[in-house]
């Protein structure tokens, strides 16, 4: 099979591999070792590529510790960090980044991208925050690192190892109104040279919340009905290094199982559809590292099964896929100055949908090689090129250009710019009936310019970032009604959109006597608009994207003194148009949670118990139009930590 | 500048910076208002705008002659709160009109003069359609229920139903028998609104969609046939006495024919098939060219005029935003057009 024929990709690479031979520096003589404690802060492969120029926005331990026993929909929507288009409850909340939408921004755990084949979404809100060790939001494209799909953003979240620990048990519970009740288990152990883990957890409620009905005459309260959330699953990994330190194995699975009702939103009646959701997804990671080469295998198992109940004595709607991902990249250390990356990705996938006949199979493999360049202590420039094989057909070749500069005191400049792309889904190739084989994928330019500043002086850090970007996508993928038969939704490449803003960010702590202040905010300008379109009489020409507010605002604000704190987080959402024509909105709205929290020390352990009032103000809003969300409502937690040495404050 | 200046600067900068945002400035949607309204026969037109599938932005338009000009949703600003999830059809009945919401599964009742609200009729799965069968009798076809629900039209309630073979769409009564067209299943049924059961079974095409009675007491059924199966549609003539097919006209699998209807004196038959095509009720083949050829509109629907036989025709434009609807005289000239809801799918003369 003709792979990988075009000729300028052919020579690049060669000249990427004859490179070693023409720089001869004298030889690095940085010994690399790999511990268990050293792995994560050691950047991954692909990390140091993947991210220069851009923008990378970790959670901070304040705004993830209450949320561990949540879900990532808690975690990132309820701090504000990005706006989520969320329908309540425990129901399905995506990311709107930048106006694209869960299709164009993978969610990777542990660098495996977890969206879905079939319909290349991920539901947050099926992502406990248990499992996520961190969270990072990228926003900007990432396809040259981590291909298709990666146009709006990037959600990282990795599973940590540690080292000499001995055993660790750590529990997290939640419980709160409408019957809200989570509990979660991790316990690990950890020597010198090996690491094992297991976590499990469960997550129940009713979510039976009141509201004021605004679609009935004189808006009477209802109760929400059949919206239980029901969630539960484990994960363990096991990692060990040899003796010699230069090698490490990580295995690591986890398997969760859903089951949830869909509400009707406040106009319709069907009070019978119901979804589960199951998965497991398994992966395997070996790591070598010698002088000058580190090198990097990886494989996962990923399965899905969705089976949707719509009600009506209809038939059930399922979906089941399964992939296989495989991956092996090289770093070779040319020179002290130069680095060259380079990876190899096979993905193979197979969807059996009750709306597919048959059983569809498609395989991927794409190549990327990125050159990384730091010429003096003040610069870090990243070129990085990625080709995609898609049945036989080849993609774009896609790439970014990275590049940062640390020449100004306190001050990061840093640039991106990228062409990204997303392949057209197995439910855009393969639904019947409107499906269609010759679509082609969205192609996406984007350009980030960003100035980060940082700054300590004696009990006070400051952290500021201001970001701008621009991207146009082209080729946009939109289902409309087909033009040979109006009644059959069809999806095509229908449009072009232009996003453009700015994100702010800061982050100042001080720490004063006993007390120590922190204070996070951000806020987003997001004008993401249709600038072109194939279908006639358009008239979402000129205008913002549906759903996607053009302001968005979050700050959090925490005072601690001894073991007690309090925090006050704050979100605005700007208004959001509901049909494209924008005819119909749903207003900007506030939104405040207000926690309160204390650390308690046993004797072979410590806890963390807190109290939080989410919708401080009881306000009225929907996020999804006609979708009542709940007003004013509480949550208790606590946090145990079994057998740790006792940290000094919170 | 001393160091506590420097860190109070940048912090003010900091701020400043967060606050800085620039507000769109967005002009909400203003809707003509509507004070007491006395609508009479001959007044005007309703359009039935479905909206977008769980968006629940369903509206009832209405088109007055008088003035030419249409308001977008007549139910809503009369009565303060939305129609609801997808607006099918409606019926007006001994002076009450009865406003079928499909995805709300729903019927709200309106005194037909002044369109204020009298009741919800609930309880229905997927409605579609409803036909009063007596004076105190109406049924009510549906789409998922595999039944055809009753209402008592004395006290506007839904009493029960009665099982149907699949999907029940169009309704038509005829003598002492309504005809009832299916649009998945290959047949015109027969029931009996005596009896409440399904009496008979007439073999057209998949697809059955709309009904018309002829000038000739006949019944004409179109249907669009089935996409999954590849089975084309086609329009029949039924003799509704005997319950047999007279004419077969067929069509192919790249037709699309739905909103069969009639002028007043049901003489000419009107059809959607992406184009608007006419045809007399005594012919005997399908009209090879339309009426009026769409260019880049989609046709959604078909109403004509009873007093003086004006072509009105809706387009859904992209289904998803506000559609129009185009007024054309007896010849097929256009007149006049207007706004109207997202997805205009019935038009009815009051």
């Amino acid at each position: 099979m003709k792979r990988y024929c075009n000729p300028f990709v052919v020579l690049f690479f060669l000249v990427a591999m004859l490179l070693p031979t023409f720089h001869l520096y004298a030889q690095d003589t940085i010994v690399k070792t790999i511990t268990l404690s050293n792995v994560d802060i050691l950047p991954s492969l692909r990390t140091d590529i993947a991210n220069p120029g851009l923008t990378i926005e970790k959670t901070d331990s304040i705004q993830s510790s209450r949320y561990s026993a949540g879900t990532l929909t808690d975690l990132l929507g309820q701090n504000g960090i990005t706006f989520l288009k969320s329908y309540g409850g425990g129901n399905l909340a995506t990311t709107t980044i930048r106006g694209a939408s869960a299709s164009q921004t993978p969610l990777l755990w542990n660098g495996i991208n977890l969206q879905s084949p079939t319909n290349g979404g991920l539901d947050l809100s099926l992502v406990p925050a248990i499992i996520c060790d961190n969270v990072s939001l990228q926003n900007g494209g990432g396809s040259s690192g981590w291909g298709s799909g990666a146009i709006g953003g990037v959600i990282q979240t990795n599973n940590l190892l540690s080292a000499n620990e001995g055993w660790k048990i750590k529990y997290v519970g939640q419980a709160g109104s409408f019957g809200e009740q989570n509990h979660g288990i991790k316990i690990g152990f950890s020597n010198s040279r090996f690491y094992a883990d297991v976590r499990m957890y469960r997550q129940i409620a009713e979510n039976n919340f009141t509201y004021r009905n605004l679609a009935k005459d004189s808006f009477p309260i209802d109760t929400m009905q059949n919206s239980y959330f029901f969630q539960q699953g484990m994960m363990g990994q096991v990692a060990w290094t040899t003796k010699s330190q230069k090698q490490l194995f990580v295995i690591r699975s986890w398997y969760q199982s859903s089951d949830r009702g869909i509400p009707p939103s406040m106009v319709e009646v069907n009070n019978d559809l119901r979804q589960k959701d199951e998965f497991s997804r398994t992966m395997g990671n070996w790591k070598l590292y010698l002088n000058k080469v580190e090198l990097e295998i990886k494989s996962a198992v990923l399965t899905e099964y969705m089976d949707f109940y719509q009600g009506y004595n209809q038939p059930n709607s399922y979906t089941h896929s399964i992939s296989l991902v495989n991956e092996v990249d090289g770093k070779i250390r040319i020179s002290n100055k130069i680095t060259n990356t380079i990876g190899v990705n096979d993905t193979w996938s197979k969807a059996d949908v009750t709306q597919y006949v048959p059983i569809t199979k498609q395989n991927r493999a794409s190549v990327f090689d990125a050159v990384k360049f730091l010429p003096n202590e003040n610069w870090n420039l990243v070129l990085n090129l990625r080709e995609e094989e898609l049945q036989g057909k080849i993609t774009p070749l896609v790439g970014s250009i990275g590049a940062e500069y640390y020449g100004i005191k306190f001050i990061t400049i840093k640039n991106s710019f990228s062409r990204n792309y997303r392949l057209p889904t197995f439910n855009d190739l393969y639904w019947q009936p409107g499906g269609n084989s010759d679509l082609k994928p969205e192609d996406s330019w984007n350009e980030d310019f960003a100035v980060v500043f940082k700054y300590k002086y004696k009990n006070v850090t400051i952290d500021y970032s201001v970001t701008a970007y621009y991207r146009i996508t082209e080729n946009w993928i939109q289902w409309s009604p087909s033009s040979a038969n109006s009644a059959i939704w069809a999806p095509s490449n229908l449009k072009e959109v232009w996003s453009r803003g700015f994100e702010h960010r800061g982050k100042v702590n001080w720490i004063k006597n006993k007390f120590e202040s922190t204070f996070i905010g951000g806020y987003d300008y997001v004008r993401a608009t249709t600038e072109q379109s194939k279908v006639p009489n358009d008239v979402s020409i000129g205008k913002q994207l549906v759903y996607v507010p053009t302001n968005h605002f979050y700050t959090l604000l925490q005072i601690s003194y001894l073991k007690y704190y309090i925090a006050y987080n704050h979100q605005f959402n700007g208004l959001r148009f509901t049909t494209t024509d924008h005819s119909t909105y749903l207003p900007a709205y506030d939104m405040a949670q207000l926690t309160i929290g204390k650390r308690v020390d046993f004797k072979n352990s410590f806890g963390d118990i807190f109290f939080r009032v989410n919708n401080l103000y009881n306000k009225e809003y929907q996020n999804i139009v006609w979708r009542p969300m709940p007003g004013r409502n509480f949550q208790v937690g606590i946090t145990i930590d079994f057998n740790k040495k006792k940290k000094s404050k919170v | 500048m001393n160091l506590q200046v420097k860190i109070l600067a940048i912090g003010l900068l900091f701020s400043l910076s967060i606050f800085s945002c620039k507000k769109d400035k967005v002009e909400p949607p203003t809707t003509p208002s509507v004070t007491a309204l006395n609508i009479q026969p001959g007044d005007g037109v309703f359009i039935t705008d479905e909206g977008t599938f769980q968006a629940g932005n369903a509206k009832l338009s209405f088109y007055n002659f008088t003035s030419g000009n249409s308001t977008e949703d007549l139910f809503s600003q009369v009565n303060s709160v939305p129609l609801g999830d997808v607006c099918q059809s409606l019926t007006t009945y001994n002076g009450k009109t009865y406003i079928v919401v499909n995805n709300s599964g729903k019927i709200e009742v309106v005194a037909t003069t002044t369109f204020a609200h009298q009741h919800t009729i609930s309880g229905f799965s997927s409605p579609r359609f409803i036909l009063p069968v007596s004076s105190t009798k109406a049924y009510v076809s549906d789409l998922y229920a595999n039944a055809i629900s009753i209402v008592n039209l004395s006290n506007d309630t839904r009493t029960g139903s009665f099982a149907f073979p699949g999907e029940s769409e169009a309704m038509v009564m005829i003598g002492s028998e309504v005809f009832v067209s299916s649009t998945d299943k290959g047949f015109v049924y027969v029931v009996n609104p005596t009896t409440d059961l399904v009496t008979d079974s007439i073999p057209v095409a998949k697809g059955g969609n709309s009904l018309q009675v002829d000038n000739n007491g006949k019944l004409w059924v179109l249907c669009f046939g089935d996409y999954a199966t590849s089975a084309p549609g086609g329009l029949y003539k039924i003799n509704p006495t005997n319950h047999t097919v007279e004419l077969s006209l067929p069509l192919t699998t790249s037709d699309y024919a739905t909103k069969l209807c009639a002028n007043a004196a049901k003489d000419t038959l009107y059809y959607l098939n992406y184009s608007v095509y006419k045809m007399a009720s005594s012919n005997i083949s399908l009209p090879a060219t339309p009426f009026i050829t769409a260019s880049t509109q989609s046709f959604y629907a078909i109403g004509i005029r009873p007093s003086n036989g004006e072509v009105f025709v809706s387009d859904a434009v992209n289904y998803t935003s506000n559609g129009r609807l185009y007024r054309y005289s007896l010849a097929g000239i256009l007149l006049d057009d207007d706004l109207v809801g997202i997805c205009p799918g019935e038009i009815y003369f009051y």
